[in-house]
């Protein structure tokens, strides 16, 4: 069930008990005071026609006339004509129930017991004939004879009082129902409608679209939850971006693993087999013997960047002091003996550094690696190495090369990424050079820097602790 | 004489399918990168293409679209991508066949054999002097008669028409024939190849080289 239909429903109950409850006593209340009112006044009536009865009678008596029934009828009828407000009805009767006079219809003798039995002087109520009567009685002796007299009033005006009362309260009761119903319906609907927003991007959020927030600006209970709702969101959009990045990276990897090891594998697998089941002549045999070659180092060395990464996720790292000077002098001679139209130029000043020789030293060959395939213009390569004001060292490697599009500066050191995936293959790139310096520096804690623009240069750079 | 486009960027590879389908009786263009090769289709005309995906300049998929665009030329696709959705890619968009690598050159010439023969451009009759071999029904005649030849028989000779005019190794042909878990039995390849010499009257062109093993010269 909806709320504003349980809020709607849920008030119904409850005014309309309060409100008959209410009604009830105030109609009743109404009802008996007016019964009251009228019976005082009837009593007195009562009294008054009783006395000029009587008195009709003794006067009768003492004039000497003989006093029949049709004698008290007689002053019964002539006593209207004084009085104002007579009863409605009137009965006369000699006490064994016999009766003298009656005009109230339908009145019975068991009527009459039930009535005289009670206390004298109180009053009943009967309805006869759709009206309702107030009914008195009273009797006195006259000459050894006993006379009852009943009167009857009419009080069908209390009734219709109490009938016009309750069509009134009737009509009150559901202008105030239908009208807070309205107001509740209103309200139940202003409340939920938060409630159904948050739900409706729930559910959007659980089929996927997890940048959905809901958009409520209550200050209210509702509002909170709105908050956190949002945050909560926030934190699974996070996580989920998180992983699926994860995902897409180990994809990455492994996708760029097998690309990377399964092309020299064909030919290693081809030319070996090319050998092993024909007698080729000199030239093609010693093209194949050289391909087989040429390929294993490929693998050898990816098998080699492959393993220190990995090794580089123990965390475990030999620490050491190194003399900068001497040891970027010692990289690049080893550089310096594979290539042959670059030249490296060096611009370092004297420092002792802390840090893994063997892994710093694999840092600096990729770089210069990578800049020697950014082909530069002036076939110069510049290391540059600086003491800094906070007591760091910073080394950079320039080239003038072809740079780095803007949009792959932050994506170069994620695993087996490549720019030019094509290009970076002629010159024997596999993309994990650069992942490989990222987690080392960072075992150094430090991070690399690329500061590159498209076909004027680049420059890497990254800072060490120095040692004094 | 069957012309095959090779579009591929590691020289190492190209190389060595151009060697192997040159042996075969091929003639083959090696493209080195996309656009190189959209340049060779334009202006020749070819039996068929062997397309590597990761190609510098113009994507494989790119080149496999323009090729479709211009010419019913059948094509197969070579990806190190071992993922179902690169393949279903390269066949929506019109390639005939694929290899993932690495593959076996043999597994390879199968599928390019197997294409051509779809496009009945394949060398499904082989000929040497009087001699016709139908490697799809593997029935061999000579001068027009037919002659009986046990399966293993039939492998060999295939083999060795593959492979016309070079020396095989025995251990090689004993393995590509009877297969790589038999151990190596001279007698039994001897054999074949006497009752071979004997069964097509071969015994001048299928010459026992000393110290590597047989040839069929033509």
């Amino acid at each position: 069930m909806k709320i504003w239909k349980k809020f709607v429903l849920f008030t119904i109950v409850i005014i309309s008990i309060v409100l008959s409850i209410s009604r009830y006593y105030i109609v009743k209340n109404n009802f008996l005071h007016a019964i009251q009112n009228t019976s005082k006044q009837n009593i007195n009536q009562h009294s008054l026609e009783k006395y000029m009865l009587e008195s009709s009678i003794v006067k009768g008596i003492q004039d000497g006339e003989e006093i029949t029934d049709s004698k008290i009828i007689e002053y019964l009828n002539s006593l209207k004509n004084y009085t104002e407000n007579n009863s409605d009805l009137v009965a006369l009767y000699t006490a064994d129930y016999e009766q003298i006079y009656s005009n109230i219809e339908d009145i019975e003798i068991l009527d009459i017991k039930t009535i005289l039995n009670q206390d004298i002087n109180t009053y009943c109520f009967k309805k006869i004939k759709n009206n309702h009567y107030m009914i008195f009685i009273s009797h006195w002796n006259i000459n050894n004879k006993t006379l009852y007299i009943i009167s009857a009033y009419n009080i069908n005006a209390i009734y219709e009082e109490k009938d016009r009362q309750m069509s009134v309260i009737l009509i009150t009761d559901i202008i105030i129902l239908a009208v807070s119903n309205i107001a509740i319906f209103i309200f139940s609907v202003y409340l939920t409608n938060p409630i159904s927003k948050l739900n409706k991007t729930s559910k959007n959020i659980a089929s996927g679209r997890f940048n959905e927030r809901v958009k409520i600006k209550s200050k209210d209970e509702i509002g909170e939850l709105a908050t956190s709702f949002n945050l909560m969101a926030e934190q699974i959009e996070n996580k989920i971006n998180e992983l699926n990045k994860q995902v897409r990276q180990k994809n990455d990897f492994i996708n760029g693993f097998t690309h990377e090891l399964k092309t020299p594998m064909t030919a290693i697998m081809g030319y070996a087999d090319l050998l092993r089941l024909k007698k080729c002549d000199e030239e093609t045999s010693r093209k194949a013997i050289q391909y087989i070659y040429f390929e294993t180092k490929r693998l050898e060395s990816l098998s080699f960047k492959l393993m220190k990464l990995m090794s580089l996720t123990d965390g475990k790292i030999k620490m050491n002091n190194i003399i900068i000077t001497d040891f970027i002098k010692k990289v690049v001679k080893a550089e310096n003996n594979i290539i042959h139209d670059i030249k490296i130029k060096l611009n370092i000043e004297y420092g002792i550094i802390y840090g893994d020789s063997e892994l710093l030293e694999v840092v600096i060959r990729n770089l210069i690696e990578n800049a020697i395939k950014a082909e530069p213009k002036d076939n110069i390569i510049l290391i540059k190495g600086e003491k800094t004001a906070n007591k760091k060292y910073k080394i950079s490697i320039i080239d003038k090369g072809k740079g780095i599009p803007k949009e792959h500066i932050n994506r170069v050191t994620e695993d087996f990424y490549m720019v030019d995936k094509s290009r970076s293959r002629e010159h024997n790139g596999s993309g994990i050079g650069l992942s490989l310096v990222k987690k080392i520096l960072n075992l150094h804690k430090s991070d690399i820097n690329i500061e590159s623009e498209e076909n004027i240069g680049t420059t890497v750079y990254f800072e060490l602790e120095e040692v004094e | 004489m069957n012309r095959i486009l090779i579009v591929e960027d590691e020289i190492a590879i190209s190389d060595l399918i151009k060697i192997e389908l040159e042996s075969k009786g091929y003639k083959c263009i090696v493209a080195n990168d996309g656009e190189t090769a959209s340049n060779y289709i334009e202006k020749d005309k070819y039996d068929l293409i062997l397309l590597d995906i990761m190609i510098p300049k113009v994507d494989g998929y790119e080149l496999l679209k323009y090729i479709k665009q211009i010419s019913e030329t059948p094509t197969i696709f070579i990806t190190a991508k071992n993922q179902i959705d690169d393949k279903i890619k390269g066949l929506n968009l019109g390639a005939d066949d694929y290899i993932t690598k690495p593959f076996e050159i043999r597994e390879l010439i199968a599928r390019i054999e197997a294409v051509l023969r779809r496009y009945n451009k394949g060398n499904e009759i082989q000929k040497i002097d009087d001699i016709e071999i139908n490697i799809v029904s593997r029935i061999v005649r000579k001068n027009g008669f037919e002659v009986s030849l046990t399966p293993k028989e039939f492998d060999l000779l295939v083999l060795l028409v593959q492979n016309k005019n070079f020396a095989l190794y025995r251990e090689t042909i004993f393995e590509k024939v009877w297969g790589e878990d038999l151990e190596f039995e001279t007698r039994t390849l001897d054999l074949h190849i006497q009752r071979l010499r004997k069964k097509l009257n071969l015994k001048e062109k299928i010459k026992t080289v000393y110290k590597i093993g047989y040839m069929l010269e033509i």
